[in-house]
């Protein structure tokens, strides 16, 4: 099957989760038990006028009126207003979303540029005392709660020692460079702002280490195990046998065919980092689409809440999509199917 | 190929380089700043007529007809207004404004932004704010004979109905009472919006400074009014509030010298910092009460004023206060809370089991009864956990003879089930919309405002008449006596237990002096100093 038919296979694959993941979210956010038109006004506020605005927000019109009035929009681009602060939940995503791919962007690389190295000096004193602390330090990534590692680093880096700039994306007596992509780091580089840039990227130290950590630990272990299995292959053996020296061995011959499953979990987590980053964006105060789900959630912002899923599940389906396509580049062997 | 990219994105990235115009540095630095650590992720408007999260940069931005001078909630003062008239029957209002009032715009302000303040509320669509204004009767039908210029310096406001007049005042000092500029807000008004999307996050007022920005999720900063002539120019020339949720985050910042003022303090952590030379702790009693609500249908038991006054003298209120709230709030038994005209420091109930149990027996419920208890997750008022102090009233209550199932909701739930009737207890509190004592009276003992005392389903008439009578006063003795008889008869009979009265705590940089604040207004920036 040639590339095109099988993405445009994939394509339409991926417009029927969409529908599905709507049609889902859109059924589970009405049977809460909760009114969202007391979580939006506030308790305080009299039963007449929670009727009047339910009445505004079109919510006493029958469910699947209501649905079919999203879907309309959805087809024409709109994904509604959020009740919470009036604004079309376009014009939020557009605010929050460059925030969180930045964050995810950075941890993901955090955790490649520490994972993958960790993995092979790993794999290549198995069972030695590298190989014993990268474990340590894997295992921690894995099983240590993120909101821990994080209140742990900053109350060591930036409170005690001061080397780490605290949360938030800027010092407050750095202007923030003028809104180019909304990632702040890649503004202040494309605007040629280097104080805020430097500022910029010494506040994404933290945030992305955290946020990447349990990657990494993953990263590390998978290289290793898979860097492992294949420095057994025959082809390693003759590549020795033929005199190609030991780094050359594992730079080329071994880690490029090891990387395969790395690739598939890096791909796969890099959708989680993006959906999962609400603690880490909480506590680094990182004004991202996490903590903006979760606003929703307990808002029971419904047109919010329905098109974050949707941005989040187009994500996923994007990196999926991408893994398969990489996985094909990187192993010839393997057909689109 | 790879050489190709790499051109392309070299100039690509000087393109944009050479697009986007130069940075401007801040134009005042940390001695002429107050940065003060909040959790702001609720906000959603600083629109005047529209916001209800976060009301303290709005009292900054905007002026009111009248005001409460910081740290005393009983009076208002005038301040747009030089002087004001009210009627004999207290419906009819005249205020006369002050000359020359400037907005930041440098428009002059007169008596048409009063009269468009007063549309806008009525008429903006899903306001959350609004029934501050409706419940006077005013809507937007109304709202052109209700609300006059009758000349370009005097309003005059004629209520349809009888209102409390110390009500209605207070109101005006409110957040919703900041009057607008209506020329500026006009030239923004977007499909019949009135100009609410603009103002969520822009400003049009007369106050001491003006909103600088406004970063969802990320800070709130004020900047000066340059044409601000209602007193002189504050010396604090920068506030911001960074938008940081957790607790010890905001703590760290304090403890770097990132922010001077951190708001959302733990009691543990107040309590750590009071040893600490380098900061203080400024503390006020909050306009609010955490309760515990009783509905008299649901349980049988209830029915009877007798067990109600059971679950009152079965609680532990010493035990709550200063164990479970480590002195993070004050001993509180009546409906009006510390701060407001008509509190009475009166403490009629203490832990007694035994008369408790003679209660119960009395009420014929001599072998106890069952109810569940609704919680909400998260904290109760004063930043206790809402399942300890659940926890804490369940034993209470337990050796009195009434067992408690907890049944704890996410707060959104909770609040569906009381507000439907549908609680048997709930464990909840009620925190200040404007500071009069009728914003307490009514909701706890008139049920024919279909608030709290209705969701219980108490429906006593001479209560709602009492609530009623002492809200069309004005502050006089006359009107602390009925508070005093309303606050006897509610602990008497009413279907709640009041629990305690949260306070307001911030660790404070000693380098800021002069830190005046309510729990209205919040901080004084004009008089706060910083060294």
């Amino acid at each position: 099957m040639s590339l095109f038919r099988f993405l445009a296979r994939r394509t339409g694959l991926a417009i029927f989760v969409l529908f599905g993941v709507t049609v889902i979210t859109f059924a589970l956010s009405h049977v809460v038990p909760a009114d969202p038109v007391v979580a939006y006004l506030g308790d305080h506020a009299p039963p007449d006028l929670v009727e009047k605005v339910r009445h505004e927000l079109g919510l006493d019109r029958p469910l699947p009126v209501q649905f079919v009035i999203y879907l309309d929009g959805l087809l024409h681009g709109n994904l509604g207003i959020s009740v919470m602060d009036s604004r079309p939940v376009t014009q939020d995503l557009a605010q929050y979303l460059p925030a969180t791919v930045e964050l995810s962007t950075a941890a993901m690389l955090v955790a490649i540029a520490i994972g993958i190295p960790t993995g092979i000096v790993s794999a290549l004193h198995k069972d030695g005392w590298p190989d014993q602390l990268a474990r340590v330090f894997a295992l921690g990534g894995a099983s240590l709660p993120v909101f821990y590692v994080a209140l742990l680093l900053l109350g060591l880096l930036y409170s005690r020692l001061g080397v780490l700039p605290g949360p938030g994306q800027l010092s407050l007596f750095t202007s923030p460079p003028p809104v180019i992509t909304g990632m702040v780091a890649v503004d202040a580089l494309l605007s040629g702002d280097w104080p805020a840039l430097g500022d910029a990227l010494r506040h994404l130290v933290l945030p992305a280490f955290v946020l990447g950590y349990y990657s990494t630990g993953i990263i590390t272990r998978m290289t290793r195990s898979s860097l492992l299995e294949v420095m057994r292959q025959d082809y390693v053996r003759t590549a020795r046998a033929k005199g190609v020296v030991e780094r050359r061995v594992v730079l080329r011959h071994a880690l490029r065919n090891a990387l395969l499953p790395t690739v598939t979990v890096i791909g796969l987590t890099y959708g989680s980092l993006l959906s999962g980053a609400v603690l880490t964006e909480t506590i680094f105060s990182w004004p991202g689409i996490g903590r903006y789900a979760t606003n929703s959630v307990t808002n029971i912002d419904i047109p919010a809440v329905l098109g974050v899923t949707l941005v989040i599940a187009f994500i996923y389906s994007v990196a999926n999509l991408v893994v398969d396509v990489l996985y094909a580049y990187l192993d010839p062997q393997i057909r689109y199917t | 190929m790879r050489r190709g990219v790499a051109i392309g994105l070299a100039l690509f990235l000087i393109g944009v380089w050479a697009a986007v115009p130069g940075r401007s540095a801040p134009a005042y630095g940390p001695q002429q700043t107050v940065v003060i650590a909040e959790d702001i992720s609720s906000v959603v408007s600083l629109d005047p007529q529209v916001g209800y999260e976060f009301l303290i940069p709005v009292h900054n931005v905007y002026s009111n007809l009248v005001q409460f001078p910081t740290g005393n909630l009983t009076q208002v003062r005038p301040q747009l207004a030089q002087s004001y008239e009210v009627s004999k029957d207290a419906r009819t209002y005249t205020f006369h404004l002050r000359h020359g009032v400037k907005f930041a715009s440098g428009n002059t302000l007169s008596a048409d932004d009063v009269v468009y303040t007063f549309e806008r509320v009525v008429n903006i669509p899903k306001d959350p704010a609004s029934w501050l204004i409706t419940q006077m009767g005013i809507d937007a039908k109304n709202v052109d004979q209700v609300v006059k210029a009758t000349d370009p310096y005097t309003v005059v406001i004629a209520l349809p109905k009888p209102f409390s007049p110390g009500a209605f005042l207070s109101i005006m000092a409110n957040a919703v009472g900041g009057i607008v500029d209506s020329k500026t807000v006009k030239s923004h008004v977007q499909n019949n919006d009135w100009g609410s999307g603009w103002l969520a996050d822009h400003s049009a007022g007369s106050g001491p400074y003006q909103l600088a920005r406004w970063e969802r999720q990320v800070a709130i900063e004020l900047t000066p009014n340059p044409n601000y002539n209602l007193g002189p120019a504050p010396g604090i020339k920068r506030i911001v509030w960074p938008n940081i949720m957790e607790n010890t985050v905001q703590r760290d910042a304090l403890g770097r010298g990132d922010v001077d003022i951190a708001v959302n303090l733990s009691a543990a952590q107040i309590a750590a910092l009071r040893k600490e030379s380098k900061y203080y702790v400024a503390q006020i009693p909050d306009l609010g009460m955490e309760y515990l609500g009783m509905d008299v249908k649901n349980v049988p038991a209830f029915a009877k004023p007798q067990a109600r006054q059971a679950v009152r003298w079965a609680i532990d209120y010493d035990g709550i206060v200063k164990s479970l709230l480590a002195g993070n709030a004050l001993p509180l038994q009546g409906v009006i809370p510390k701060g407001l005209f008509g509190y009475i420091s009166d403490l009629p109930f203490h832990r007694d089991v035994a008369k408790a149990k003679a209660l119960l027996q009395e009420a014929g419920f001599g072998s106890g009864f069952t109810a569940d208890l609704l919680v909400s997750t998260g904290s109760a008022a004063g930043g206790v956990s809402a399942a300890d102090l659940a926890a804490k009233i369940k034993n209470d209550l337990g050796a009195a003879g009434i067992t408690v199932n907890i049944r704890q909701v996410a707060a959104d739930e909770l609040y569906k089930t009381y507000r439907g009737q549908q609680s048997q207890m709930v464990l909840a509190n009620w925190f200040v919309d404007y500071p009069d004592p009728d914003d307490f009276a009514k909701p706890f003992a008139d049920y024919t405002q279909k608030s709290l005392a209705w969701r219980l389903q108490y429906y006593s008439d001479p209560a709602a008449k009492l609530a009623d009578d002492a809200g069309s006063m004005e502050n006089t003795p006359q009107r602390a006596a009925l508070y005093k008889r309303l606050n006897d008869m509610m602990g008497q009979d009413g279907p709640f237990a009041i629990l305690y009265q949260p306070m307001i705590s911030y660790g404070v940089s000693a380098h800021i002096h002069n830190m005046v604040f309510d729990a209205v207004n919040g901080p004084d920036f004009e008089r706060m100093t910083k060294q």
